[in-house]
């Protein structure tokens, strides 16, 4: 009864919120607060639960599953990109779940953010485990990596079947030691070769955790990366090549992850379907996306964190024209700035956002130039616009400056598309 | 002239930007002329002979074994270089490392540190993480961002390095004063995150100065790439102080 209740009232909420342009999390809480319950009583009814975290990389590695496993005709549950928290995953199940409170699914996806692992797991506990990797992420968030390691530790301590993680990643595999009896630990592969080609590497967290010493087979080991392509090798050793969303080695470990819980947890896996679902993702959002204002292209480069930002700013081989940075509190801490390698990047033209100072003390030690400080976002964009040049602007930009960015070019849509 | 600044425990001891003290430091006297050599001390190396100047930067709290392993190894000679008129900089955990001693919680086991300052510091504390702004030991503005989960204690007579409110306090010592950081004639140590001397460059200017008193020599005027970067760091304090409500 009160699970129908909550669904009534966390569909009108959604109705509501939705004719205002207004968020997603607030029907979801609200469905929790009336039954608490929610996603036990609803995700937990479908046969499978997967969960995907770990530090970058869950919202590509669960939508490669995701893709892969509908590829196979399996119909799947999953929240939308980047709703990784309790609320997220409650509003999730009212987009989809019938007023009796069954969801017309064979399996349940769902991308969990690391810190609220514990949380979702002690109300829904997943049968898979995908851990992307653990790395230096957030720490005016976490303190360190240790504390994110002992969360998803949690997790894997619920995980009924299987875990599935990066042998390259040695403080993943010693989640292993955390797995309850019956529960196995799978792993993937990365070649030396393929590791020593990218200059950052995984940029996995060194963290001293009990070293386990893994002696099943990978399931799947990544050969080569090539631009937006992969080379993965089976357990037979037959060799795939799959399309990726974007250049670079993260999304070449997240697909290997992707497709090696698609390979368990599909009966008869076609890798020709997998690595086609997989080839028409479309870029991932925010990375690389380019958006327009005043007639004047704005290439998105996110700054999230070192790892991923190294990565975004390797995508950049040559000087650019016009480089902007807008960062401001959704940065509160950017300390790290002074372990980046900034590759070509000779001058800032225009720096923006309440961190612009801390930046421009940065580039100052670096010998980068900087041309003006302008603190508003929309009029540094005006300016911008103005600047004479043919190429987009380099924009770095943190998530929150993304979004304004995004809503001030116009594009109104809420992250994941629904 | 030419300075020797040594990198201890990169390998190790390098989160969240703390290195940069030593880039700022380096950088610094590369622009008044000198040449300053950095060199890496990592786990397993060898010590060469006592440098002008030491960085120690943060760690997380799973180095604290390795990197007091490597520190208890290097004790004599590292004491040693203290006592030869080598300069010291420490961040977080680095900082810590060259107090007393270093235990994961009130009441885990110790590390012993390189006993260069009284402090001793119990990690897994409350934890602040927030941007702080206050002064420093001779009364000029700091600013930084504190992430920190420490609970140190000291003797009172110990000089703080900055005056300002610490959200979780956890700076047991100074006078009772509200503070955090140590500092003696060639040390300063501090737990505000990552390149505290960017920001606060009269800080390093402090260090540098010291360090070219050892050879007789007064801190220089200020060049224009000087002016320039501490005219950035005192908006971006000023920025800081603003944002904490501050006039």
């Amino acid at each position: 009864m009160r699970l129908r209740l909550a669904i009534v009232i966390g569909r009108l909420v959604r109705s509501l919120a939705r004719a205002r342009g207004g968020g997603s999390a607030i029907p979801g809480r609200i469905a929790r607060i009336i039954y608490p319950k929610l996603l036990d009583h609803t995700v937990g009814a479908i046969g499978t639960v997967v969960f995907v975290t770990g530090s970058n990389g869950k919202s590509t590695t669960t939508g490669m599953l995701v893709a892969a496993l509908r590829a196979h005709g399996l119909k799947v549950f999953t929240n939308p990109a980047g709703s990784n928290l309790p609320q997220g995953l409650a509003s999730a199940v009212l987009a989809d779940v019938s007023s009796s409170g069954s969801l017309d699914a064979d399996i349940a996806v769902l991308e969990v953010d690391e810190a609220y692992g514990p949380i979702i797991s002690s109300e829904l506990e997943p049968d898979h485990l995908v851990v992307t990797n653990l790395q230096v992420d957030q720490l005016n968030r976490f303190g360190e990596p240790e504390r994110v390691w002992e969360m998803i530790r949690v997790v894997a301590e619920r995980t009924h079947s299987t875990l599935t993680v990066n042998r390259r990643e040695p403080a993943l595999l010693s989640l292993a030691h955390s797995l309850r009896p019956g529960a196995s630990l799978r792993t993937v592969d990365v070649t030396d070769a393929v590791i020593q080609a990218h200059p950052f590497g995984l940029a996995a967290a060194d963290i001293f955790a009990e070293p386990y010493s893994s002696d099943e087979t990978a399931t799947l080991t990544l050969e080569a990366v090539d631009a937006a392509r992969a080379s993965i090798t089976d357990s037979h050793g037959a060799s795939h090549s799959v399309g990726l969303p974007g250049e670079g080695l993260h999304y070449a470990v997240d697909a290997t992850l992707a497709l090696s819980a698609a390979e368990l947890l599909v009966e008869r896996f076609s890798w020709e379907r997998a690595t086609e679902a997989l080839s028409q993702m479309p870029p991932v959002y925010g990375r690389g996306e380019t958006v327009t204002f005043s007639g004047r292209e704005f290439q998105l480069v996110m700054q999230k964190n070192l790892p991923s930002m190294q990565v975004n700013l390797r995508g950049i081989t040559s000087t650019p024209e016009r480089v902007w940075v807008a960062v401001d509190e959704g940065t509160p801490d950017p300390s790290w700035l002074f372990d980046l390698d900034l590759g070509p990047i000779t001058h800032v033209d225009v720096l923006t956002g309440s961190k612009a100072w801390q930046w421009a003390t940065f580039l100052g030690y670096r010998g980068v130039s900087v041309g003006e400080v302008i603190a508003d976002t929309k009029k540094a964009m005006v300016a911008l616009a103005a600047h004479s040049g043919r190429e987009p602007v380099t924009s770095i930009v943190n998530y929150e400056q993304m979004m304004k960015i995004r809503r001030i070019a116009g594009l109104m849509d809420l992250e994941g598309g629904s | 002239m030419s300075i020797t600044l040594v990198r201890l425990l990169p390998d190790t001891l390098n989160l969240n930007g703390s290195l940069g003290n030593a880039e700022v430091l380096a950088t610094r006297m590369r622009w008044w002329g000198v040449d300053v050599t950095v060199t890496d001390v990592n786990r397993g190396d060898k010590l060469g002979d006592a440098p002008d100047l030491v960085v120690i930067g943060h760690g997380t709290s799973s180095m604290v074994t390795p990197a007091g392993a490597e520190l208890d190894r290097w004790r004599d000679t590292l004491r040693g270089w203290a006592e030869s008129g080598t300069h010291w900089f420490g961040a977080g955990l680095g900082g810590d490392l060259l107090g007393e001693s270093v235990a994961l919680d009130a009441t885990a086991p110790r590390t012993p540190g390189l006993g260069l300052t009284e402090v001793h510091t119990a990690l897994r504390a409350n934890r602040a993480s927030t941007e702080v702004s206050g002064l420093d030991y001779r009364g000029r503005e700091v600013a930084g961002y504190l992430n920190d989960a420490a609970l140190r204690e000291t003797s009172d007579a110990a000089p703080l390095l900055s005056f300002l409110p610490v959200p979780n306090d956890t700076w047991q010592g100074g006078n009772g004063e509200q503070g955090e950081g140590v500092h003696s004639e060639r040390l300063w140590a501090t737990a505000v995150s990552g390149p505290f001397l960017a920001l606060n460059p009269h800080v390093a200017d402090d260090i540098i100065a010291s360090v070219f008193a050892g050879r007789g020599i007064p801190l220089p005027e200020l060049t224009e790439a000087h002016s320039r970067v501490d005219s950035a760091a005192e908006t971006a304090r000023a920025w800081i102080r603003s944002r904490l409500g501050g006039a």
